[in-house]
């Protein structure tokens, strides 16, 4: 009996030490598959995807088929030409928001961190202030009435989602420096003679990184998430451009006949924030067997 | 003297009791809000001390004053005329002019945000003139469905999440713990309005047939609100699927987080030593590991109330349920902002309420931190 | 016993380190002042080693920060080399740092894990280097044009005093007009589409690009003109760049609050906001930037860079996003590429410039890594992880001796590590001492550690001297109860002396919180008396050079 727990033991043990070693064929496979959807959405214009406004007659509601992939839609539009080009707004909204908030959530993190103090306090208040008002109500108050005009949504868009992300990632950067500045090679760079700046970017910067890195990813999958309540809401991008939340509630009610309508944008939009996150989750799994040998 | 600066907690704590007392009559959806307040606060004075609890309750004030704020400018900044909104377009100048006046929008931002402040202190959060009803009312009737809504699928998230959570955490790194941990990262990647239509068509709509073979179900009904006056068995089996749907990403991040602290908690010397002790695995993880395993997730729970508000706005557009979502959504439509600026108000202070809330159930669950904020 | 009194303070000699009086406050989570170091006085002659003695807790590390002055000393004076280092801000502070280095307790904790051995050694240097000449060659450029301003700026000095208030009036002005207009942008956007139609949108993004980093150079040279005669106002650039710095910034702020609340009443349009917000914003960034670069051309230029690059950033992102879907593509892709270049351009230069610092550090870094003992093939490369903590604590002070500094600080160098590598890298340390010719400070818990290296040794308790002396006298002839105690504590070889027998100290440190009165040590003495708990005793010779504050010393009448 205790023989064959030991045993038991052993193996547990070999597969933990493989998986942490080596990325595996999931995490490939999720970048793979984020690679060509990015290179798809790119180059949607130049790659022989059908136009993405244009109603095939005859073929509304038509299940898969060769010269349409993925199908059509409704008013018989392809569908996988309208995924590409949803990739695009879901992408650029959720890489521009997940910058610009990094730019600003890193430093004000960064700088409440590494100064602390009072400068920790006025930028903590400054942070939680953001978190107040539920995301999606704030969000939706902003693009309905703030700005109706809808060649401008993307700009709103963009501006309140890099708006909600600030607080989440400045506070991993903080919490991040903040246990990075206990470090002694903090002071001994201050000994040196180094400038606040300099220990910030050149020495707490590329050890906080990687964790922030993979943080982003995450950030970045809920983006589109969220895009996508907002596109479903028909409060995104407005309707001639493809979103893939729009979409979905396009597909609604044809649901009972013609689910793939529905399904194609979300199993998308479902791989897209699944590869984001597993990649973000191995990324941290790995920083973190590196970091603990440290 | 000396006895009101150590009792001032308390006294403090009386005091804003009989405030909220006075407020609780006023008027139902506020005085919620500020009954809930309370209710933190006592549980508050409870688990740590009456001083300490009061701080906290006070640290709110400004918080919630911004909040004020924030909801009001962005709401009174909207484009447009109101009082041309109310009239439609077939008013006149004076009618628009005399309506203005009536509603006071003639007036300056500041004395505007003062009288609105005002009402909002006793409860009174305007009357809407689109849709003809005091807005209180509108909330408070509507609140119900939506905080029903949060809850179930709260209870859901935790009934999910705390098991799945501690087996894989119990399980780290076999093939039982891979095949929770990536299915609930399936589950977190699912936007909830897509799980709610997913639901939906298998369970609800029934007829999708592959290959010929019908695998939907008509198992539980796709839409309408039953309130529980019309029986708890009828209004669960309408509940079940809005709250699943909206359950289902929680749950996964609960789990995630309870699986990792809970791996953490493992680790440690204790647990080695209720092992030796010759304690069977089910009481060790239970009674040994789950408490310092929970604080983490008790933050997060407190936390994704936020997501979880948002998540019940979608929730309730699918299933078309009467809550405070589609009374944003009505209020946001028809531009009718003093609904949707007393709702927003509303839902904030909630949320805001709640966050505290399990700030305090963070304490009193880590002995630690109790210790920490007596000594401070 | 830890008492007052500067007695022991030699006045007579120039010392090179003096601390008198030093006071050490900090306030606890609850609120409360923790008194971590209480009327703390020293000397240390040059070339002399001082050993710092005491428990865990009672201040020596404290001690040490506040000598270094991170975090600055709540009161109490430290001279080094005459200067007094209190009285000097920041960057006064920053420069005399090389002259003064710290070794660290936990030897892999003070080396960067993601740095090489190289880069850590040589950090110092990169510091003092990039100080002096500009980092970047594309820094040169706004190095001239700062020392061309500089020239112009004090030759018209007189019509510049006039011309500053003009100029600052005009920069409002113009933001002030930039917000007011609420179509701007929109023109601005619309001038860059409409001919787009004809043109395609190749050339044209070239021309927008242009026009984009022209205007953000035309900003530059904008501000600096601005900016530049108000520092002349003042007479001289240094002593005035923060007031200069802080307009600069209220200036900007101004503007952007000023845009926000008139969007907000009157609501144009939130890209329009949005973006004016971010270039003013950007300005104001610029204008502070600038304003170094007066000052220190070469740090002002990688800055500048940067900003500049941040702004060209978000035009970019701002006109894409504004464009239509087709036209969309063509305009990212090319911006992509024209970044793209841009970014390998900056990254090409920035490698070469940190190759060619590399190369002219090598030899330093060899010399010193030798010095300490290290194998200097194979390990420049190496990161701090994959040293064990002899060898790190080695590394640790081959970069406190690169920059050739004057006096070293030692965090108890030696309690983290193995006892056999203990008695290598005090030895070192006494090595480099001589070769060097340190002065150290050596701060230890053991009294044994700091017995055969120190000239001099001072008993820490509870934040203040009780003993000070020379280790032959200290160790012979203890003459405070406290350092008899600890003398007792080290173990001897000797099978004759039982260690159980020794008189231990009794109980737990007082809380600094509310350290006793009088005597410090009275609560753990043992052989207290009343006077020690109302009178606080003072700094006595009892020997040449043996100094002890305590009432009833060893061999006073009451003890024999």
């Amino acid at each position: 009996m205790i023989k064959l727990k030991l045993r038991k033991r052993t193996r547990e043990v070999d597969e933990t030490s493989r998986t942490n070693n080596s990325l595996g064929l999931m995490f490939w496979a999720a970048v793979s598959f984020l690679a060509v959807l990015t290179f798809c959405a790119i180059f949607a214009d130049i790659l022989p995807f059908k136009n993405p406004t244009q109603t095939f007659k005859g073929f509304n509601k038509n299940g898969p088929s060769g010269s349409f992939l993925l199908g059509n839609d409704g008013v018989g539009r392809d569908i996988l030409s309208r995924v590409v080009y949803g990739a695009q707004t879901s992408l650029v909204i959720a890489v521009v928001g997940t910058s610009i908030a990094l730019i600003i959530g890193g430093s004000i993190g960064l700088a409440a961190g590494y100064y602390r103090g009072k400068v920790d306090r006025l930028l903590t208040i400054m942070l939680n202030t953001t978190l107040i008002i539920p995301p999606l109500i704030l969000f939706i108050s902003l693009i309905l009435f703030l700005d109706p005009a809808a060649e401008r949504r993307m700009f709103i868009l963009i501006f309140t989602f890099a708006l909600l992300s600030i607080a989440p990632i400045g506070r991993v950067v903080r919490a991040n420096t903040m246990a990075w500045s206990e470090r002694e090679f903090v002071l001994a760079a201050q000994t040196i003679g180094a400038r606040n700046g300099r220990v910030m970017f050149r020495e707490i910067l590329p050890n906080v990184a990687p964790s922030l890195i993979s943080y982003s990813l995450i950030v970045m999958a809920t983006l589109i998430i969220v895009e996508g309540a907002v596109a479903f809401l028909g409060l995104s991008v407005p309707s001639p451009t493809p979103t893939w939340g729009d979409m979905i509630n396009k597909g609604r009610p044809h649901l009972d006949v013609a689910p793939h309508i529905t399904l194609m944008p979300a199993l998308s939009m479902f791989l897209t924030v699944l590869s984001l996150n597993f990649i973000g989750d191995k990324l941290q799994e790995k920083f973190e067997s590196k970091a603990a040998i440290l | 003297m000396k006895f009101l600066k150590r009792n001032i907690g308390r006294i403090v704590l009386t005091g804003l009791v009989l405030v909220i007392l006075f407020a609780w009559f006023a008027r139902p959806p506020f005085s919620w809000t500020f009954g809930l307040l309370i209710l933190v606060g006592a549980f508050g004075a409870l688990v740590t001390d009456a001083n300490y609890a009061a701080r906290r309750i006070f640290s709110l004030i400004p918080v919630l004053l911004i909040v004020s704020f924030v909801v009001f400018s962005l709401m009174s900044s909207l484009p447009g005329d109101p009082a041309l909104t109310i009239l439609g377009a077939g008013a006149t100048a004076e009618s628009i002019a005399q309506l203005n006046q009536e509603l006071g929008f003639d007036q300056p931002f500041f004395n505007r945000y003062g009288n609105w402040m005002g009402d909002v202190i006793v409860g009174d959060l305007g009357t809407s003139r689109i849709l003809r009803e005091d807005v209180a009312d509108g909330i408070s009737r509507s609140i119900t469905p939506t905080l029903q809504l949060m809850a179930y699928s709260l209870i859901l998230a935790v009934l999910i999440a705390v098991p799945a959570g501690m087996y894989s955490g119990y399980k780290n790194g076999t093939r039982q713990d891979r095949i929770i941990s990536y299915t609930m990262l399936g589950f977190l990647a699912i936007p909830n309005f897509v799980l709610a239509l997913v639901l939906v068509l298998f369970l609800a709509v029934g007829g999708v047939t592959i290959f010929g073979v019908d695998i939907g179900f008509r198992w539980l009904p796709a839409a309408r609100y039953v309130p529980i006056g019309a029986g708890w068995s009828d209004h669960l089996k309408h509940m079940l699927l809005p709250s699943l749907s909206l359950a289902m990403s929680q749950a996964a991040v609960f789990m995630r987080l309870l699986r990792s602290d809970m791996i953490g908690t493992l680790r440690l010397p204790f647990i080695d030593l209720a092992r030796s002790k010759g304690l069977k695995t089910g009481r060790i993880l239970f009674r040994h590991a789950l408490r310092p395993s929970s604080f983490t997730l008790i933050t997060v729970m407190g936390l994704s109330v936020g997501s979880l508000i948002g998540g019940a706005l979608i929730t309730e557009y699918v299933f078309t349920l009467p809550g405070v979502g589609s009374y944003i959504f009505t209020g946001i439509f028809k531009r009718d902002f003093v609904a949707v600026q007393g709702a927003v108000l509303v839902i904030s202070t909630l949320f805001i309420v709640v966050l505290t809330f399990s700030d305090l159930l963070y304490l009193a669950l880590d002995p630690r931190l109790k210790h920490q904020s007596e000594a401070a | 016993m830890a008492g007052s009194g500067n007695l022991h303070l030699r006045e007579q000699e120039k010392p090179l380190l003096r601390v008198e009086d030093l006071v050490v406050n900090f306030l606890s989570a609850g609120g409360e002042t923790v008194q971590a170091v209480s009327g703390f006085s020293i000397d240390v002659l040059e070339g002399e080693t001082l050993g710092l003695v005491g428990e865990s807790g009672c201040g020596k590390s404290t001690t040490a920060r506040a000598i270094i002055q991170s975090p600055k000393p709540t009161a109490g004076s430290i001279q080094l080399d005459g200067v007094e280092l209190t009285e000097l801000d920041d960057e006064e502070m920053r420069r005399t740092r090389p002259i003064l280095q710290m070794i660290f307790q936990d030897p892999i904790s003070s080396l960067n894990p993601r740095r090489t051995i190289r880069d850590v050694v040589a950090e110092p240097l990169y510091v003092w280097w990039e100080e002096e000449t500009g980092r970047l060659a594309i820094a040169s450029w706004f190095e001239k044009t700062g020392n061309l301003f500089q020239k112009i700026s004090s030759k018209f000095s007189r019509p510049a005093r006039i011309l500053a208030p003009l100029a600052w009036l005009s920069l409002i002005f113009w933001l002030v007009s930039e917000a007011s207009d609420e179509r701007s942008l929109e023109t601005w956007l619309s001038w860059l589409k409409t001919p787009a139609q004809f043109i395609g949108f190749p050339v044209l993004f070239i021309l927008a690009a242009m026009a984009a980093a022209l205007s953000v150079v035309g900003a530059v040279w904008l501000v600096l003109a601005v900016i530049l005669p108000f520092g002349v106002i003042s007479g001289k650039f240094g002593s005035v760049t923060n007031t200069v710095g802080l307009t600069g910034l209220f200036t900007s702020l101004f503007a952007v609050v000023f845009l926000f609340f008139r969007t907000w009443s009157s609501l144009g349009g939130v890209a329009h906001w949005l973006s004016s917000g971010i270039l003013l914003l950007a300005v104001g960034f610029l204008a502070v930037w600038s304003l170094l670069a007066c000052r220190e051309p070469s740090r002002a230029g990688s800055s500048a860079l940067a900003v500049l690059v941040f702004m060209l950033f978000a035009i970019q992102v701002f006109y894409i996003v504004g464009l239509d879907g087709n036209t969309k593509l063509a305009v990212f892709s090319l911006s992509a590429a024209v970044d793209g270049i841009l970014y390998w351009l900056i990254a090409r230069r920035y490698k070469l410039a940190r190759a060619q610092m590399r190369q002219r550090a090598e030899p330093e870094v060899k010399r010193v890594l030798e010095a300490v003992g290290m194998e200097v093939e194979g390990s420049l490369e190496r990161k701090p992880h994959e040293f064990s903590g002899g060898q790190a604590q080695r590394i640790s002070i081959a970069r406190a001796l690169i920059l050739n500094p004057k006096v070293v600080i030692c965090d108890e160098p030696v309690s983290a590590l193995d006892v056999s590598v203990q008695a290598q890298i005090l030895n070192l340390l006494e090595d480099m001492k001589a070769a060097y010719g340190l002065t150290l400070v050596f701060i230890a818990h053991d009294l044994a550690v700091v017995k055969n290296i120190s000239d001099r040794v001072a008993v820490m308790y509870l934040g203040k001297i009780c003993e000070v002396g020379p280790p032959e006298l200290l160790y012979s002839a203890p003459q405070h109860p406290y350092t008899r105690l600890l003398i007792d504590a080290i173990p001897r070889p000797d099978p004759e002396f039982d260690q159980r027998n020794a008189v231990r100290i009794e109980g737990e440190l007082p809380s600094p919180l509310a350290p006793p009165s009088g005597c410090r040590f009275r609560t753990r003495c043992p052989n207290v008396q009343a006077k020690c708990s109302t009178e606080e005793p003072q700094m006595k010779e009892v020997a040449s050079g043996h100094y002890v504050a305590c009432h009833y010393p060893a061999d006073s009448e009451l003890n024999q």
